[in-house]
């Protein structure tokens, strides 16, 4: 304990250490105090990555056309409402209708969706009948296809239902 | 009366919960792979100079729209890519997934409700959006990388070059994936039962060791699960690539098999090739997939 302390001192004071290690401790999880250097310092990197590109299109949404050519990209500039509004009357408004269609695309999409899964599912589950293996052998082709299928992976992947 | 009811109903009643999906199955796949199908045994015959109402009849073309899109050596130049594509972005986006995934689940680590949704975050930009964004972060002219590396005395390498486009696309791919599998794992992680760390903590393992040996193998199914589903998803490339090609000219319009049969369909107006290569590639796909599948159920539900 007394070598992870000493190698916890050197990052941050010993209140956020003994906050941390009374809450994961809570958890059951963690038993020990102070931090670990390298592992903190990779997930940091990981974080730069994945946040460095969000902040740059944050900075560059307050730039006009020559500000986002010959001014720092890292320096924030004062065109942000401008650029919103020459976006806001662009083709007279026609944006604003397209993000209305891409809501009622979602939204209907995502209802309909879900409705007939939940369906086809306590069908699936509750019933047997003929057709019923020849219909979940179907399912999967869909499923295999797409990129973004949040609840048949995350099921799937969860160690319980293996 | 009352007595058949009561037989009839559970037998009915499946059936009118699963209607709604069969018909939407039927409607929106089942018919256009069909009339995909059917299109690609067809062609476009002129007859004289191709002018007139009755000058160019659609025939039937065998099997000569597969035999040259198969013949094409674009087509199979792009194939090629795809896997080189895919073995670089897949093994890439799931060791940092799991290392990152890792890293959450561990102890005296900081930062990690922080991190865990800062990684997550590039999930939620639209693959379209993402590849513009990097698109922008590639050029030299708007990006914020030669300014960095020129203070550090490095110059910014060109990320267009036919060595490098590759590494280029693929890096949107795992920019954006590694945060949704990722949290997949993590959950697994989660999942697993505490006592079995507190076993190996009392028995000395480190914590490397807690992870190496235990964490790992506890989440087997959820690696292979992810790695089938990742492949599958890689394989089908089209948004980050075809948004990229306005910048440079590295990226052909038939740089990847989808964009090749996208190209034959809406620039060369064969609509009759690209339905034979959409067959080829979906039957590809359809094997592939089923392969890995009942591969991953062997190794998932059986290996343990």
């Amino acid at each position: 304990m007394a070598l992870t302390r000493t190698d916890g001192a050197l990052t941050y004071g010993p209140d956020a250490e003994t906050d941390d290690g009374k809450r994961r401790g809570g958890q059951g999880r963690g038993r020990g105090q102070g931090t670990a250097v390298l592992p903190t310092a990779i997930l940091f990197l990981g974080t730069v990555y994945c946040l460095l590109p969000v902040a740059w299109v944050l900075i560059a949404s307050t730039k006009n056309d020559s500000q986002l050519f010959n001014t720092s990209t890292l320096v924030p500039d004062g065109s942000l409402w401008s650029n919103i509004g020459a976006l806001s009357s662009y083709a007279d408004g026609v944006f604003w209708h397209w993000l209305l269609n891409t809501a009622i695309y979602a939204g209907g999409g995502a209802l309909l969706s879900t409705v007939v899964s939940a369906m086809t599912g306590y069908a699936l589950a509750k019933y047997q009948f003929r057709g019923r293996s020849a219909l979940f052998t179907c399912c999967w082709p869909g499923c295999s296809c797409r990129r973004s299928c949040w609840p048949c992976r995350s099921t799937c992947c969860s160690p319980s239902s293996g | 009366m009352k007595h058949t009811r009561q037989a009839t109903a559970p037998r009915l009643a499946p059936y009118a919960f699963v209607a709604p999906a069969v018909a939407l199955f039927v409607l929106v796949l089942l018919i256009p792979i069909g009339y995909t199908l059917y299109l690609s045994f067809e062609k476009t015959q002129v007859s004289g100079l191709g002018l007139g109402a009755g000058a160019r009849r659609q025939v039937f073309a065998g099997l000569s729209n597969y035999a040259s899109g198969l013949g094409d050596p674009a087509f199979l130049a792009s194939l090629l890519r795809v896997l080189v594509y895919s073995m670089i972005l897949v093994p890439v986006m799931l060791g940092l997934a799991l290392l990152f995934a890792l890293l959450l689940d561990a102890r005296r680590v900081k930062f990690q409700r922080f991190s865990r949704l800062s990684i997550f975050l590039p999930y939620a930009v639209p693959t379209v959006i993402a590849s513009l964004l990097w698109g922008f972060l590639y050029l030299p002219t708007v990006s914020p990388f030669p300014a960095i590396l020129h203070q550090a005395g490095l110059s910014m390498p060109n990320l267009f070059t036919t060595h490098t486009a590759l590494f280029s696309v693929a890096n949107i791919g795992i920019w954006g994936g590694t945060g949704f599998n990722m949290i997949v794992l993590y959950t697994a992680l989660r999942a697993v039962p505490v006592e079995l760390y507190e076993a190996a903590w009392i028995d000395g393992a480190s914590q490397v060791q807690i992870a190496l040996r235990i964490k790992i193998p506890m989440i087997g199914p959820a690696l292979v699960l992810t790695g089938v589903f990742s492949i599958i998803a890689t394989l089908q490339v089209f948004n980050e690539p075809q948004t990229l090609a306005p910048l440079t000219n590295t990226i052909s319009p038939d740089w990847m098999p989808l964009m090749k049969v996208y190209d034959l369909a809406f620039n060369d107006n064969n609509t009759y090739g690209a339905a034979a290569l959409s067959m080829v590639i979906a039957a590809g796909m359809f094997v592939l997939s089923y392969g890995l599948l009942r591969f991953s159920n062997k190794r998932v539900f059986q290996g343990r």
